[in-house]
């Protein structure tokens, strides 16, 4: 637990300019900062408090896309009347990370900046396609959430990035969305394996549009292209779900820890993508 | 008995308003002027060699003031039982939480920052990590004094179990596995040591018996122990972890050296490392029984993870010597038992010191039974368990009313199991859930309450009352550790009770080994039972003074309990306990087939507290009891690597949150009064811990037709037992 | 070692402390303002026994740092009754058993305050998702569920 230094910037110029020096890093709900820190897990000479920078905790609906301000809470996402309606799945996902305390304090931004395999909104974000937008004294740029995440606490962001928003399009109606995960206890838990999906059905039943993804079963949070290309353009039966889950088995790598086995994580993507499939093939199932 | 007046009400507790206001003091709370810090330094690894120790660059560090290490120590042991864990580590470290060095300084910080500065080689040993591995010929040896690893050896024999198993029509067999259990106490271990106004050492800390602490510290330091004090603040729970020390000597020593105040708070991680655990327990059952289930003989085999100090771990194997057979009658028994030292965090007490593990294998070899001869769980259980005037398998007499049988069928048909000629049908819970299955599972079982087995019990206690021509004020001294349970409470309305005073006129003198002698450890469900006996007995002296125009009348001393006898050779002779609680639980599951995650539904908690002194204490009692039942039963899974403690948070460890324990349970409570007991109370502390697990893990027999001989029953291992898994 | 100066307003006191700059608001509060009714039980955001109200909704103490209470209202357990008049929370924990060690009792009170603030009749699943994050391990919760219910009552009808 090595002493840290504090800056607390007002504006989001100032924030880029504190970060632009070495050995600082941002702080925002300190969720993940402040256990990894008293772990020995997290270095850093200076703390940039972001959560007083104006501007940075916005969900709004403007010209067709959805942007949330990455230091936008838990109990803010589940809120929002934007992301009921238009990602729902999103709103879900958020009351179900850690207690209330967590979800007041904990941010989306540093859930992806995180970056861990077992991040909750990391699924639900890929499934959305989302960007995700960086600032930095340097300028601005926007990646790919996909390509954002890079490994276990590893991304594709320099130490002086600042996550800005992420942004995507809301789901068009009748789209189907559902999250779902696997975990140890009830309440606060680190999920075993988790996995969202987005569906669109024609009128007959058959996939129009199909993303899956998966949480805690591979370095990072992953989009299963398999099972989305096999469910592509096929009526949405037993059979079919049964070879979707058996593609987003064949994606998964994932390890043993002490929360449970790599055995127990691929039958558990079995398990949710069959389940989540299934739920989203009933008529009505998780549509807007 | 007389109408009783305080006795039998629900009271608001002493302490509560202090600690719903934040004002209570627990450990950690307290600061004063001039004191220290202290950061003790762990070894952190299962098994080495010291091979130097250099605290150079810690004492150079601004701020610090010593680093105190086993040279600081006149007599460097320490241990409740048996005196054979060093209070500093000079040559060995055994497990990962022992303590090597400490060190002070005028901040927190510096003492933290300091602690990473003491340059410590080792010499890492090979590593015994299960009592198997320990037990083994040609295993290292973890102390000289105790060959071959045996911590402890236990061995019964009644009857002839051989020739009667091998008569036996139906013969059933199992192996069960009990894993490590973490208190999870929500107050970690911390402390304040100083040299009070009289001179005394003095600790001020959380733990479970003030005078067990002072006999170590006094030992430790060499000196009378009348030199020594102890005293409790607020304790932030206990359930068994805190009857050893932990904090304890190493402030005491601090204090003693540099006669200064010194703290120490350790953080959660430390805690999980530095204090013992349920021990993780292996059991092998063969029973032999008739045809229509009556049993005849059992053979059982323990063996426990004593961990690398004893703790408790010889009087935890102990109490297998009844406990073993579970709540039934055995004409032949054999019973071997072994606690084995292994480089583990100790195994020590926890909430029904051995009779979860006992009871979860005695149980699922009860229902297997039952299964073997077409039996129901409750027949077969009702055909066998001890009733009144019967003997446990040691020979001593079951004194005092047993109420088992009336348990289990109060329990029975609260649940929804009906007579039905000479069996019971069992309620058949379906689910609604294409991918759920119900079950209905039932465990019954007994506890002892008290210490037994001829170990000298008693408590002290004083009553003094102050007043002219009414009393005015009575004044209890006691040590009892009020846990958290509500122990002063419940001795204050004892104490109120005995003499005819309303509550508010009884004031609790509390927790200070220099204001009173020992009240024995809060452990065993016994502090009401005998604790309250003590109280009882100076009220009643004092008030017979008092009456005799003493003013002011002061009464009482030690009260000394009922003798008990150790294992005698002859099962006449033997009057191992005076005193059992007994209870019946019954479970209603629902299992998830594909993920594994089991629900409880419903339980069923029949039990009989004798007599409730305060009928929502006791409630209390038992849910906690029965929630870290379900804790230990379902999501608690404490995972070891060679020796390393893999689980050392509360995100990792999972002990249930509020989500976790939305069973409605229905508690069915005869009070069938022992005289034994202060008003006729039994122990409630323990007997609800330990049906859950047998009774989840029946219904979850019943649900998907597996037995499960292993806990925790995490999603995983229920999961794969499933022939549809995949993993 | 780095400091910050703060100014914050702890249970309606507005107070400016100069303190370790990787000091967590638990600690500011414990330490440096003397008011130890703020537990640590994990210090790493599990247990809730550092809860308290920040700008009025429960937070861990543990993972905030002195510096984000810049300009911040906290109340504290030591803020809730008022002139020695006991919160109706407060009551009903004493009055339903409710408090065994007490440990967890200053944090489960306060979430239990900003959940009746918000919800002021809860259903029990609403009490359960807003009490996720308080870890009680003497009393199995369920008089802490009577004890809010209780309260709840008691408000509704005042
Ligand atoms: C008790 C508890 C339970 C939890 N349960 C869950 C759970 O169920 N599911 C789950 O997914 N997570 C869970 N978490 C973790 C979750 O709270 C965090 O991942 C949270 O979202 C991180 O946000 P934060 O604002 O607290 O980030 P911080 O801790 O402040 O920062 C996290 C990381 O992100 C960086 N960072 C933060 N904001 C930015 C930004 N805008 N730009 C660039 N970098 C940034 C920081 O430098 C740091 O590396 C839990 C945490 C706790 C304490
Ligand atoms: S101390 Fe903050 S949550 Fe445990
Ligand atoms: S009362 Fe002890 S932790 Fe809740």
């Amino acid at each position: 637990m090595t002493p840290f230094d504090f800056l607390s910037p007002q504006t989001l110029a100032e924030a880029c300019h504190a970060l632009a020096a070495a050995g600082r890093r941002p702080i925002a709900g300190g969720t993940d900062v402040i256990p990894q820190w008293r772990a020995g897990r997290f270095q850093a000479e200076t703390l940039v408090d972001l959560s007083r920078v104006p501007g940075l905790s916005d969900v709004t609906l403007r010209d067709g896309e959805i942007a949330i301000g990455a230091l936008s809470t838990y109990t803010e996402l589940h809120a929002s009347p934007v992301l009921r309606a238009h990602a729902p799945l999103l709103a879900e996902v958020s009351a179900m990370i850690g207690g209330a305390q967590t979800q007041n304090r904990g941010t989306i931004g540093g859930n992806i900046a995180n970056a861990s395999p077992a991040g909750d909104t990391l699924p639900p974000l890929l499934v959305l396609d989302a960007q995700v937008d960086l600032i930095s004294a340097a300028g601005e740029r926007s990646l790919a959430l996909s390509a954002f995440l890079r490994g276990p606490g590893q991304t594709a962001s320099e130490a002086h990035e600042i996550i800005r928003r992420v942004r995507f399009a809301p789901l068009p109606r009748g789209a189907r969305s559902l999250f779902l995960r696997l975990g140890n206890r009830q309440g606060m838990v680190i999920s075993v394996v988790s996995a969202a999906f987005v569906l669109q059905l024609d009128d007959h039943g058959r996939v129009e549009e199909a993303r899956v993804a998966l949480g805690a079963v591979a370095p990072t949070a992953i989009r299963c292209a398999e099972a989305e290309a096999l469910l592509r353009g096929r009526p949405l039966d037993d059979d079919l779900i049964a070879r979707a889950a058996d593609a987003a088995v064949a994606a998964a790598r994932p390890i043993d820890d002490v929360r449970a086995s790599a055995a127990y994580r691929r039958h558990g993507v079995r398990v949710l993508v069959r389940r989540g499939l299934t739920q989203l093939s009933a008529p009505g199932g998780g549509e807007q | 008995m007389p109408e009783l007046q305080v006795v039998g009400q629900t009271v608001e507790r002493l302490d509560s308003r202090a600690k719903v206001t934040g004002g209570a003091a627990y450990a950690a709370d307290i600061a004063v002027d001039g004191m220290l810090h202290m950061k003790i330094v762990f070894a952190g690894r299962p098994h080495a060699l010291i091979r130097s120790l250099d605290a150079t660059a810690a004492l150079a560090l601004p701020g610090v003031v010593d680093v105190i290490t086993a040279a600081d120590v006149p007599v460097n042991v320490r241990g409740l039982i048996r005196r054979d864990q060093q209070v500093f580590c000079d040559r060995l470290v055994r497990c990962e939480g022992d303590q090597v060095c400490a060190v002070i300084a005028e901040t927190a910080e510096a003492a933290e920052a300091a602690a990473r500065l003491v340059r410590i080689a080792y010499e890492d040993l090979p590593v015994l990590s299960s009592a198997e591995e320990a037990l083994r010929p040609g295993a290292i040896q973890l102390h000289a004094e105790w060959p071959g690893n045996v911590c402890h050896r236990i061995h019964l024999r009644q009857g002839d179990p051989d020739a009667a198993l091998a008569a036996a029509e139906v013969v059933v067999c199992g192996e069960f596995h009990t894993p490590m259990q973490e208190h999870a106490y929500l107050e970690p271990e911390a402390g304040l040591g100083y040299i009070d106004e009289a001179g005394r050492v003095t600790v001020r800390t959380s733990g479970q018996a003030t005078h067990d602490d002072l006999r170590q510290i006094a030992a430790a330091l060499n000196l009378p122990e009348d030199a020594v004090r102890v005293v409790y603040g607020a304790i932030g729970g206990a359930f068994g972890g805190r009857e050893d020390t932990s904090v304890q000597v190493a402030l005491a020593v601090a204090a003693h050296k540099l006669r200064r105040p010194v703290k120490t708070v350790w953080s959660r991680e430390e805690s999980i490392r530095g204090h013992g655990k349920r021990h993780a327990i292996t059991i092998r059952h063969t029973w032999g029984a008739r045809r229509d289930g009556t049993l005849q003989a059992a053979k059982i085999e323990i063996i426990s993870d004593a961990g690398a100090y004893n703790y408790t771990s010889s009087e935890v194997l102990a109490n297998f010597l009844y406990s073993a057979v579970g709540a039934y009658r055995f004409e032949h028994a054999q019973i071997d038992g072994v606690a084995a030292y292994t480089n583990n965090v100790p195994g020590c007490a926890f909430r029904g010191f051995g009779s979860p593990q006992s009871t979860f294998a005695a149980e699922m070899m009860i229902a297997r039974l039952g299964e073997a001869v077409g039996l129901d769980p409750i027949t077969i259980r009702l055909r066998n368990c001890v009733r009144t005037g019967d003997k446990l398998i040691t020979g001593s007499p079951l004194v005092g009313p047993v109420s088992l049988v009336e348990l289990i069928e109060a329990c029975a048909a609260r649940a929804g199991a009906v007579r039905e000629g000479d069996g019971w049908r069992l309620p058949t819970p379906e689910s609604t859930t294409p991918t759920k299955r119900r079950g209905f599972g039932i465990a019954v079982g007994m506890k002892n309450s008290g210490f037994g087995w001829g170990i000298p019990e008693g408590s002290y206690a004083r009553v003094v009352l102050h007043g002219a021509r009414r009393i005015e004020r009575a004044e209890v001294y006691t040590a009892a550790a009020d846990v958290g349970q509500g122990a002063h409470s419940v001795l204050a309305q004892i104490a109120a009770e005995t003499l005819g005073l309303p509550l508010d006129r009884v004031q609790m003198i509390v927790s200070d080994t220099a204001t009173a002698g020992d009240a024995g450890p809060c452990s065993a469900s016994r502090m009401t039972m005998y604790g309250g006996n003590a109280v009882r007995a100076a009220a009643a002296e004092a008030l017979a003074k008092w009456q005799n125009e003493d003013r002011p009348a002061s009464g009482g001393g030690r009260w000394v309990a009922p003798a008990t006898t150790a294992l005698l050779p002859d099962p006449d002779a033997n009057r191992n306990f005076v005193s059992y609680a007994y209870g019946a639980q019954a479970a209603e599951i629902e299992v998830d087939i594909d993920t594994g995650a089991i629900e409880v539904i419903r339980i069923v908690a029949a039990h009989d507290p004798g007599r409730a002194i305060n009928p929502q204490q006791v409630l209390g009692q038992l849910q906690g009891g029965l929630v870290q039942a379900l804790g230990w039963t379902l999501t608690e899974n404490f995972i070891t690597h060679d020796g390393r403690i893999e689980t050392d948070r509360l995100s990792t460890y999972l002990v249930p949150t509020i989500r976790d324990v939305t069973t409605p349970v229905e508690y069915v409570l005869l009070e069938r009064p022992d005289d034994v007991g202060v008003f006729g109370v039994r122990g409630v502390g323990e007997i609800s811990m330990i049906l859950p697990a047998p009774a989840i893990a029946a219904a979850l027999h019943d649900a998907v037709g597996v037995w499960h001989d292993r806990l925790p029953l995490t999603p995983e291992r229920v999961a794969a037992r499933w022939p549809e898994y995949t993993g | 070692m780095s400091q910050v100066t703060v100014t914050l307003t702890v249970n309606g006191q507005t107070q400016t402390i100069t303190t370790d700059a990787h000091k967590t608001l638990l600690y500011l509060l414990r330490d440096d303002l003397g008011l130890y009714g703020t537990k640590d039980g994990c210090s790493e955001g599990e247990c809730g026994a550092c809860t308290v109200l920040m700008d009025g909704r429960p937070v861990n103490a543990c993972l905030v740092l002195a510096g984000q209470a810049q300009g911040r209202t906290i109340i504290t357990i030591e803020g809730l009754a008022g002139d020695g008049e006991l919160h109706p929370l407060q009551r009903a924990f004493i009055r339903s058993g409710a408090v065994q060690c007490g440990f967890c009792t200053p944090g489960l009170v306060l979430s239990a305050v900003a959940l009746l603030e918000r919800q002021p009749d809860p259903t029990e699943a609403q009490i359960r998702q807003a009490l996720t994050g308080n870890l009680c391990r003497c009393t199995g919760y369920t008089q802490i569920i009577a004890a809010i219910q209780a309260a709840a009552r008691e408000v509704d009808h005042a």
